[in-house]
């Protein structure tokens, strides 16, 4: 069997959790798995979490009040226990990777869900960016991005719409974006990817990191 | 830093794609969900859902329909009276809520809005016209002018807490002779907030002329993307050619083909033509 059988078959086979907390656009990430062939189900059982193979935390909106409903929920040990004990992969997007982090500062000072070690700031420009950065662009790749972004094309572009950006340790650093110097694109933390982009949103781009994501999960079953 | 974002503008009206010709005078293109699913299949970086009707529920379910149709960001404007309103758009798929007539009557709604979803959720349609030589904010809902100028209001606007702003000239809308590129630029200078311009485009040489000019974030093209074959590849060339940073999107391009004035393609050379009978194009890999 070819190994583009042998994937195109694992990938059938995958379910992917996404955590329902009232804020994500979760319509398009449903969408996006659904062109790859993988089933995705969307709940915040802990149960339904528990079985799936992988987790995506999605989101829109802002870092308290998806704080707020996360813990409402009951989630953020939820997801502690899934990503710490069980080590089951996680990819957040947006702000469900900002969410990773210790703490962050929208509107107010709020402590993350502290997967990964750094903390969400405020873009600030020194020159005439405007904010949001909100827009496509490429990403340069760091060591910790390897598996990530490893079926990335050339010219593939994301799209970014956001105005805090996620300081994570250097070492977690996944990509970065050039915008009023570098800022953190992607972080990777063992099994926990984040994404600052939608790879839902940047079509084929965004469907080939997602690929890479159930890839990876399935390496890691087999093993 | 980020490409020069080309957004189609798809205004529905009684449930269709329409063509609208200076916010008055409306013609049907089709369905709304094709039209965004062959923008999107053609490599559009953003869809702006341009929503006339009253029907919340019908708005709802057309965004959710357009957003399961494409991959790439939605923003669904008009419509949103309260917060319910917003989170039907949000779980239905739009990336933004773009607000008009609330910024000026209900400025506590986007707010909450910016401060539930985050303010680069919030989209400010602002409606501008020239009067005597100044442009100032158009009240579409009275059919008139008022007598706030734009820097002002944009500058409201941006307390508000909205995180962009859709420019809009309801006197060059549908109209095809190039947009109003001094306004623009001075809108762009005066804010920090992205802008996307919409409203003149009759050929990508307006594009072109707006980009180099002002430097928006954005440019919204309507009518010419639905009457016009190819025309996202072809704004994509013009452009690129003219130096503006653009994202390819698809495979597909005009890059090697000559265009006439009206910047359509025409035949290319013979050498090109045979020269391609021995291009290998691979099949894009997921």
């Amino acid at each position: 069997m070819g190994s583009k059988v042998r994937s195109r078959l694992s990938l059938c086979g995958m379910k992917i959790g996404i955590v329902d907390y009232g804020l994500g656009n979760v319509g398009s990430v449903r969408a996006a798995f659904q062109r790859l062939g993988v089933r995705t189900v969307l709940t915040c059982a802990a149960d339904e979490l528990a079985s799936a193979d992988a987790l995506v935390l999605p989101g829109v909106g802002a870092f308290p009040a998806a704080m707020e409903q996360i813990k409402s929920r009951g989630l953020d040990l939820v997801l502690h226990n899934l990503v710490k004990k069980d080590h089951k992969p996680l990819l957040g997007i947006c702000l469900g990777m900002q969410i990773l982090a210790d703490s962050g500062e929208e509107y107010t000072e709020c402590a993350g869900l502290g997967l990964i070690p750094g903390r969400v700031r405020k873009l600030e420009a020194q020159g005439r960016r405007k904010i949001p950065h909100v827009g496509w662009s490429g990403v340069s790749v760091l060591p910790a991005g390897e598996s990530m972004f490893g079926r990335m094309a050339l010219e593939d572009a994301y799209y970014f719409d956001h105005s805090y950006s996620f300081d994570a340790v250097p070492e977690c650093r996944a990509a970065t974006v050039s915008w009023d110097g570098d800022i953190v694109a992607a972080v990777a933390h063992g099994k926990v990817w984040g994404a600052q982009f939608h790879p839902e949103k940047s079509q084929n781009s965004g469907l080939r990191l997602l690929k890479a994501f159930c890839l990876s999960v399935d390496k890691e079953a087999s093993k | 830093m980020s490409s020069l974002r080309l957004v189609a503008s798809i205004v529905v009206r009684g449930g269709l794609h329409v063509q609208s010709l200076g916010f008055r005078r409306y013609l049907p293109v089709g369905s709304p969900v094709e039209s965004a699913r062959e923008f999107d299949r053609w490599g559009i970086d953003e869809i702006a859902l341009i929503l006339l009707d009253d029907d919340l529920e019908a708005n709802r379910k057309l965004v959710s329909e357009v957003s399961k149709a494409i991959a790439v960001p939605l923003a669904a404007v008009g419509g949103i009276c309260d917060i319910s309103d917003a989170r039907a758009y949000i779980a239905g798929g739009a990336d933004k809520l773009g607000f008009n007539k609330s910024l000026v009557e209900n400025p506590r709604l986007v707010h909450e809005a910016a401060r539930l979803f985050g303010e680069q959720c919030v989209l400010a349609s602002i409606d501008l016209v020239q009067v005597d030589d100044l442009a100032v904010r158009w009240d579409y809902w009275r059919k008139s002018a008022s007598d706030l100028n734009a820097a002002s209001w944009i500058r409201e606007v941006e307390s508000i807490g909205a995180g962009e702003i859709l420019l809009n000239f309801p006197e060059r809308d549908g109209v095809g002779r190039g947009m109003d590129v001094e306004t623009i630029q001075e809108a762009v200078d005066s804010t920090r907030l992205p802008v996307v311009a919409v409203g003149g485009i009759g050929t990508s040489a307006h594009a072109v002329e707006c980009f180099h000019a002002a430097k928006p974030s954005g440019i919204g093209v309507g009518n010419r993307l639905a009457h016009f074959e190819q025309s996202i590849l072809l704004f994509k060339k013009a452009l690129a050619e003219s130096g503006a940073p653009m994202r390819a999107g698809v495979k597909a391009s005009y890059a090697d083909s000559p265009t006439d004035e009206a910047g359509r393609p025409i035949k290319k050379s013979e050498k090109i033509l045979t020269d391609l009978l021995f291009q290998r194009i691979e099949p894009e890999k997921i």
